[in-house]
């Protein structure tokens, strides 16, 4: 076991060393160079972070609620972990290619089980300390805590990701038992995945639910100071509880909590590994031998060597390429279906039809210009949570060298990709349309203009993705969740996305002030997208073509 | 016609391709062959447009790879040594797309399709998924895609690894009829035997440079040597 864990721990590790980015010869100072640079754009970015989570603890310890940011990121985690990290999970456990080949070494299931786990988890307790670290760092400055309170915090937030993780684990081995029941797995596995997603959230929704009354007492509560945020935050959820209070509670009783927590957290890993260790790698084989089955009974006789034009034949490529690939589809799909998901479980497991004309009647007292800016800027900001794009190189993997030797330009392979992440965002968008007409029949003439009004800025945001991979592709990889998940394009391209909708929000809100009006600052801006489209396209064809061809 | 002029790749400090220069006839075979690391992938990315050289100029058919790549990829053929892409693609979702990139006709490409199908017996395996395929019946798609187009040069690097015996004799008659028609057939090996007797012209590059070019009895002059013996003695020199 210990062998393989090594194995697992260099290989993680190694990604981290500058010298393994210098290839083909290529010189270390400048790949070590291009690791500094990079970095510092990295820790550019997390300090936007910090500061929008310093702003949050800001505003709630102007309320007195500043030790509620605790439990804000202890939930926070829990709830991202177990959406995200069940996609890491499935993709990790069932559709990573080493399966058949750790099949051959003598290793047991559980061990192999144990470790990818382990992995997994390393992995998100350091995202999760990364991030909720100013959190936590803020509330420690401000509050005088002391070293313990620090120790704890680490302990905790380090072991906030298992149990989450355990979940998907589960939730993943039934996913995959009832996807072998059908020919077509992978697509099952797909549609399955965003249902398990849909109750999730729904079960994330109705833990979170409160009822009128509720809110009036919990209120009063908050009000008057007895009460903290962070218990109406975690009342269903024990073991959170267990983590916020130990780290803030002083003294033995604070460390017993956060030993509960943390003995509870891996007793249950330990529990969930050794009930499905033993049966993990034949599910694991039985995944990866009946992929190799699919489409063996398919018919022929139908010709589907009809002509099309190389870009319509790369742009099927790209889109099939997300579609058929569970890891793919579930990550970069994320994006265009959370937000009609997330409307539609919110309607649903609120079951208040009151609620809805409440907001209809909030919604008529808005300006129709600012109800249209507001739409355009949400459906346009979908495009910013899109992976597609923003890995399309990275997931040629090997493919890249020989993609290079067809006989189409840099550029159009490009535009392939920024049209796939397009079609993408386009029907997200269209889905979101389709919900907001029947959610908000009044408003449907501002829900198609803003779905239009919206595109450009989805373009842009689809380019920029593109560019940026285009420029940093990441194609040495041995899973498909490497190309995607562990990508770290996916994330810089959603940041320069979110920092472009903010530039174009910001811009919009400089025009209100100098009283341009809701009408006249959207079109202004509207054409900033367009003209930023144009220079963005230039800039695919020109600088992302020629670096697409030197990697 | 494929030529190369003075043409050079650097890794670092290595010199993977050192002043490579040569020209290699249409209607002809020609086996380029060297040890482990001399320069034959390199000299084929370089041909095939995956890498530009830093110095130097390669043409396909008399057009220059890094002044009209499109026009140059047109003209040839590609099957790379390994095929690990796309291995989600039923076969025939795959030529498909070969197809398409390469703008052939609906007619050209059923009847080439039908064709290479039925020579390799791909027939059965034409709607599965690549990833069902075995090593040599990858290979046997790859070569059916990069001939949809009835390319005028077909470059192949190592192209018999995990063929078996039948699929190897089908592909060495195949290499012979597209030469024989005019074209031009590049490929890299390590099995001498084919190279003795399929090829009109071999190449053999050492450490980034071209030692030896040449038909097999001008690369042995007055003596009766086997490709084996002259390989190994002209590889061993100097070292």
């Amino acid at each position: 076991m210990a062998a393989y864990l090594r194995m697992l721990m260099q290989n993680r590790l190694a990604a981290f060393k500058p010298g393994s980015y210098a290839k083909n010869g290529k010189s270390k100072v400048v790949a070590v160079l291009k690791v500094v640079g990079f970095a510092l754009l990295m820790l550019l970015l997390y300090g936007s972070i910090a500061f929008l989570e310093y702003m949050v603890f800001d505003l709630l310890n102007g309320v007195g609620q500043g030790k509620a940011v605790i439990g804000l990121a202890l939930l926070g985690c829990t709830m991202i972990t177990l959406l995200y990290g069940f996609f890491h999970v499935n993709g990790t456990l069932f559709f990573s290619k080493d399966t058949q080949f750790l099949a051959a070494l003598p290793i047991r299931s559980h061990t192999v089980l144990t470790g990818k786990m382990l992995s997994v988890a390393v992995g998100e307790a350091g995202v999760s300390l990364l991030f909720c670290a100013p959190l936590v760092v803020s509330y420690g400055i401000t509050s005088g805590a002391g070293i313990a309170y620090y120790l704890k915090s680490v302990a905790a937030f380090a072991l906030v990701p298992v149990l989450p993780l355990m979940i998907a684990m589960l939730l993943s081995f039934v996913l995959i038992r009832i996807s072998a029941l059908w020919k077509r797995r992978e697509g099952v596995t797909t549609i399955l995945t965003f249902v398990l997603m849909i109750g999730i959230l729904a079960a994330e929704f109705s833990l979170q639910a409160i009822s009128e009354d509720e809110i009036s007492k919990w209120l009063l509560s908050l009000l008057i100071g007895r009460q903290s945020l962070a218990n109406l935050l975690l009342r269903n959820i024990p073991w959170l509880q267990w983590a916020n209070d130990g780290i803030l509670t002083a003294g033995i009783n604070g460390w017993r909590l956060v030993g509960l927590f943390a003995l509870v957290s891996l007793a249950v890993a330990a529990l969930v590994v050794w009930l499905l260790g033993g049966s993990y790698m034949k599910l694991a084989i039985r995944q990866s031998e009946a992929i190799g089955q699919i489409n063996r009974s398919r018919r022929r006789g139908k010709e589907h060597i009809g002509e099309r034009k190389p870009v319509a034949a790369l742009l099927w490529q790209e889109v099939r390429d997300v579609l058929t690939v569970p890891a793919y589809a579930t990550n970069s799909l994320t994006g265009m279906i959370v937000m009609p998901l997330m409307i539609c479980v919110a309607m649903f497991s609120s079951g208040e039809a009151g609620g809805l004309n409440e907001v209809k009647e909030l919604l008529g007292l808005v300006p129709n210009g600012a109800y249209l800016a507001v739409a355009t800027g949400v459906l346009g900001m979908m495009g910013a949570m899109c992976m597609a794009s923003s890995t399309a190189v990275s997931r040629e993997g090997k493919c890249h060298e020989l993609r290079k030797t067809y006989p189409v330009s840099a550029g159009m392979q490009l535009r392939a990709k920024v049209y796939m992440g397009m079609v993408f965002n386009a029907a997200g968008m269209l889905v979101v349309l389709i919900l907001l007409c029947i959610l908000l029949p009044e408003f449907w003439v501002e829900n198609i203009v803003a779905t239009l009004c919206a595109l450009p800025l989805a373009f842009l945001l689809s380019i920029v993705g593109v560019i940026v991979d285009a420029h940093f592709p990441k194609l040495n990889w041995k899973t498909e969740i490497e190309a995607i998940k562990q990508n770290i394009n996916a994330m810089i391209g959603m940041l320069l996305s979110l920092v472009l909708i903010a530039l174009l929000v910001g811009a919009f809100f400089l025009l209100m002030k100098w009283n341009v009006g809701w009408y006249g600052s959207l079109a202004i801006v509207l054409l900033l997208s367009l003209a930023l489209d144009t220079l963005a396209v230039l800039w695919l064809n020109s600088k992302a073509a020629k670096a697409y061809l030197v990697h | 016609m494929i030529t190369f002029e003075n043409v050079t790749k650097t890794y670092g400090s290595k010199r993977a391709v050192d002043n490579l220069s040569m020209t290699i006839e249409d209607g002809r075979i020609f086996s380029f062959l060297g040890p482990n690391g001399a320069g034959k992938t390199t000299t084929i990315k370089l041909m095939t447009g995956i890498v530009a050289p830093d110095t130097g100029v390669i043409k396909v058919d008399g057009i220059d790879i890094a002044k009209d790549p499109i026009e140059a990829k047109h003209r040839f053929g590609f099957v790379p040594d390994t095929f690990d892409m796309y291995e989600r693609l039923t076969g025939r979702e795959y030529l498909r797309f070969m197809g398409d990139l390469y703008c052939v006709a609906q007619a050209q490409r059923k009847a080439n399709i039908e064709k290479y199908l039925q020579l390799f017996s791909l027939e059965d395996a034409y709607d599965q998924q690549i990833r069902s395929y075995s090593h040599g019946m990858k290979q046997k798609l790859a070569i059916i895609g990069a001939l949809m187009h009835d390319p005028s040069i077909w470059i192949l690097d190592e192209p018999m690894v995990g063929l078996d015996p039948q699929s190897v004799f089908l592909l060495k008659e195949e290499m012979r009829a597209h030469a024989d028609k005019g074209n031009t057939v590049f490929f890299s090996t390590h099995v001498l035997d084919v190279a003795e007797r399929l090829c009109d012209e071999i190449g053999i590059i050492k450490q980034g440079q071209l030692i030896a070019k040449g038909t097999l009895e001008q690369l042995r002059g007055e003596g009766d040597s086997t490709l084996e013996e002259l390989f190994l003695e002209l590889v061993e020199k100097g070292e």
